[in-house]
């Protein structure tokens, strides 16, 4: 028998006060708890999908959305530009690494990228099993995708028209699996990559006619994805001309590598093209130098038709609007929270009052004025405890269940079962907040004055 | 000696109280009788150190009470007292052998549950270990307060108004516990009542009335 045995005790025998207690401190840890693994997350997932990206070329419209739908791939793009004007830029000396992206179609909810073996490999992304694409109509899966397509290797699939897989079916010209990727974390896992000319290949010499056309005659199958968009994306003229490849790649001509060269040359037989009309979605730009973030986005788009948006720019406004919602929340919760330390101090409270003749009887039984004190300090801790030891439960278990209510379907990937150092703060706060909460009732056990308390009747 | 009083007076602001001399044996046992406001319960507080005398020496089991600081005198209340009250304020929150063992525990004594189950058999309650205060009848909280009383082998068993507040039978019954357990143990008794029922039933007895009360300033 000890103190702690009878905390416990007397908080068992009012368990409708105890469990109150417990569940609104409960209430207000998860709440923290939630907003703080949503928001740790999000930010680390969206950060993580923007690394080595420090600009994005696109056309003309909302520098999120070009941001969400290249970066991102979370929203429709902008529309297309030139690839001759984007290279222009990406040849630039300033630029150490640019990557090409067309996009506009999607596979089995996956959307499909025309790109550069760079853009995997701004991710680390390397294959789990196959190889890279190579020939037109050649497919690496991110790991994602492969698992919610259900596509393997040797699968042949058609993309549809479109990013929400809804549009018409590019159904002559299939696309091959020649690869999967490994998981990465990063929003390259659930993407389908494949080379521009690939894109080209289905949008153009597949087709034999523009968007335009197609979407004069078509118009029904275009909802949902939002029309102008679709327009931009797929305007490609039907005679493109041989593209020199180098120029998807944004490498001086001179300093290619050997395997660039190699790859290059597999795509360049499968896909003949016209440089002049060859349009992309967007070329995403590593700089050589920080500084260069001061000089060039504003005079890309002060010099031409195209846009140009930085990531960290755009994420940073974008985060900050998340935040104005998250701030609210987290007043939510500290309501919550000082209403629990209204409650334990209530509780203990009206504890100490009716229990003044036994704190007293305890004294006589030989207990310290520190004694009883600590009988009321465990008391109110053991409340704290619980309480944030089941709004820890809580919180993550909500952030579990959303991730795996969420997985697949949005870009960013939630787990329960990470801890994080800010939570460690936060529960020695709140523990410390009920403690404060502990303590008036504690010092007034501390100060009870016994031979008064036992001359008391009740 | 369980107790020696020696020229014990407290004071309350203007008023004082002098309180005769008393001397309590091991195995002795002692009431002090007087009507309400004769300072029954400041005897009470004085003798279990919750009060500081303005003169005179309280001694319990061999040591000045009235001259040891707070943390001494709550070790030597726990040691060397087992005080039973009118309202016996058991913890109500736990079970009657809980009750016991927290005494023990309180009295800085290492909690011996088979004690305290052999304690509790003797008055006859095997059947309420488990049980908690509120479960219990009057007669049965009374012996668990005694039994709690003399748990840690007190010098002195210190009851006030034992017996007040029961009917002839059973106020016959816990002062013939009191007695019997107290010498059972070799203790002092100390009874604080105004219960006339009780004269005459102890080896000393010792009256408080208007004479101890005397309105000099301290």
């Amino acid at each position: 028998m000890n103190l702690q045995r009878l905390a416990i005790a007397n908080l068992r025998v009012t368990p409708l006060t105890t469990g109150l207690n417990i569940g609104l401190l409960a209430l207000g840890t998860a709440t923290i708890v939630v907003l703080l693994l949503l928001s740790h997350q999000i930010s680390q997932s969206l950060s993580r999908d923007a690394r080595g990206i420090d600009l994005v070329l696109g056309a003309k419209g909302s520098p999120v959305q070009l941001i969400l739908s290249t970066v991102y791939h979370a929203d429709i793009p902008t529309g297309n530009i030139p690839l001759d004007e984007a290279q222009r830029w990406a040849d630039d000396r300033r630029v150490a690494k640019a990557v090409p992206l067309s996009l506009g179609d999607s596979a089995r909810g996956a959307r499909i990228v025309g790109t550069t073996r760079d853009y995997p490999a701004l991710y680390d992304a390397s294959l789990a099993v196959g190889q890279w694409w190579g020939a037109p109509l050649e497919a690496v899966l991110g790991s994602e995708a492969a698992r919610t397509s259900g596509l393997k290797l040797g699968d042949t699939f058609t993309g549809a028209h479109g990013l929400s897989g809804l549009g018409d079916q590019h159904g002559e010209t299939p696309y091959t699996v020649v690869g999967v990727l490994g998981e990465t974390g990063a929003v390259v896992d659930r993407l389908i990559l494949t080379s521009l000319e690939s894109v080209w290949a289905v949008h153009g010499d597949g087709h034999g006619h523009s968007h335009d056309g197609e979407h004069g005659e078509a118009g029904d199958d275009h909802f949902d994805e939002g029309h102008d968009a679709e327009h931009g994306d797929h305007e490609h003229g039907d005679d493109h001309a041989d593209e020199h490849e180098h120029q998807a790649d944004g490498h001086d001509h001179d300093e290619h590598d050997e395997h660039d060269e190699h790859d290059e040359h597999d795509e360049h037989d499968g896909a003949g093209h016209d440089d002049s009309n060859r349009e992309i979605t967007a070329m995403l730009l590593q700089y050589a130098s920080p500084t260069t973030a001061a000089s060039m986005p504003r005079q890309i788009n002060a010099q031409s038709n195209l846009q140009a948006a930085a990531p960290a720019f755009e994420l940073a406004r974008l985060l900050q609007l998340i935040g104005v919602g998250l701030d609210g929340l987290r007043a939510f919760a500290l309501i919550l929270i000082a209403s629990a330390a209204f409650s334990v101090f209530g509780a203990l409270y009206g504890a100490l009052r009716s229990r003044r003749g036994e704190l007293a009887m305890m004294r006589c039984m030989g207990a310290t004025r520190a004694d009883l004190m600590l009988a009321l300090l465990i008391e109110g801790l053991l409340l704290g405890v619980a309480g944030v030891v089941l709004g820890l439960l809580v919180g993550h278990g909500v952030v579990e269940l959303l991730g795996s209510a969420l997985s697949g379907q949005q870009g960013v990937p939630l787990t329960g079962r990470v801890f994080l150092v800010d939570e460690l703060i936060l529960c020695a706060g709140l523990l410390l907040v009920v403690v404060v909460a502990t303590a008036l009732p504690a010092w007034q056990a501390y100060r009870t004055d016994v031979a008064r308390a036992l001359s008391e009747s009740a | 000696m369980a107790l020696a009083l020696n020229g014990v007076s407290y004071s309350y602001g203007q008023a004082a109280i002098q309180f005769p001399d008393m001397r309590v044996a091991h195995g002795e046992s002692c009431a002090v009788v007087g009507p309400s406001g004769s300072g029954k319960s400041t005897l009470m507080h004085l003798i279990a150190g919750l009060l500081t005398p303005a003169s005179g020496s309280v001694e319990v089991d061999g040591q000045r009470m009235d001259q040891l600081p707070q943390s001494q005198r709550d070790r030597l209340r726990g040691r060397a007292l087992g005080i039973v009250l009118q309202q016996l304020r058991l913890i109500r929150a736990l079970p009657v052998i809980d009750n016991l063992l927290l005494a023990q525990r309180l009295a800085g004594q290492q909690p011996d549950r088979d004690a305290a189950l052999a304690r509790l058999e003797a008055l006859g309650l095997s059947h309420r270990v488990k049980h908690r205060p509120p479960e219990l009848s009057q007669g049965e909280a009374q012996r668990v307060a005694i039994a709690r009383a003399l748990l840690g082998q007190p010098a002195l068993i210190l009851a006030d108004e034992p017996t007040s507040s029961l009917d002839d039978a059973n106020a016959e019954r816990v002062l013939q516990l009191l007695i019997d357990q107290a010498a059972a143990s070799n203790a002092g008794l100390l009874i604080v009542t105004h219960d006339q029922r009780i004269r005459g039933q102890l080896d000393q007895q010792i009256q408080l009335g208007e004479a101890a009360q005397t309105p000099e300033a301290a």
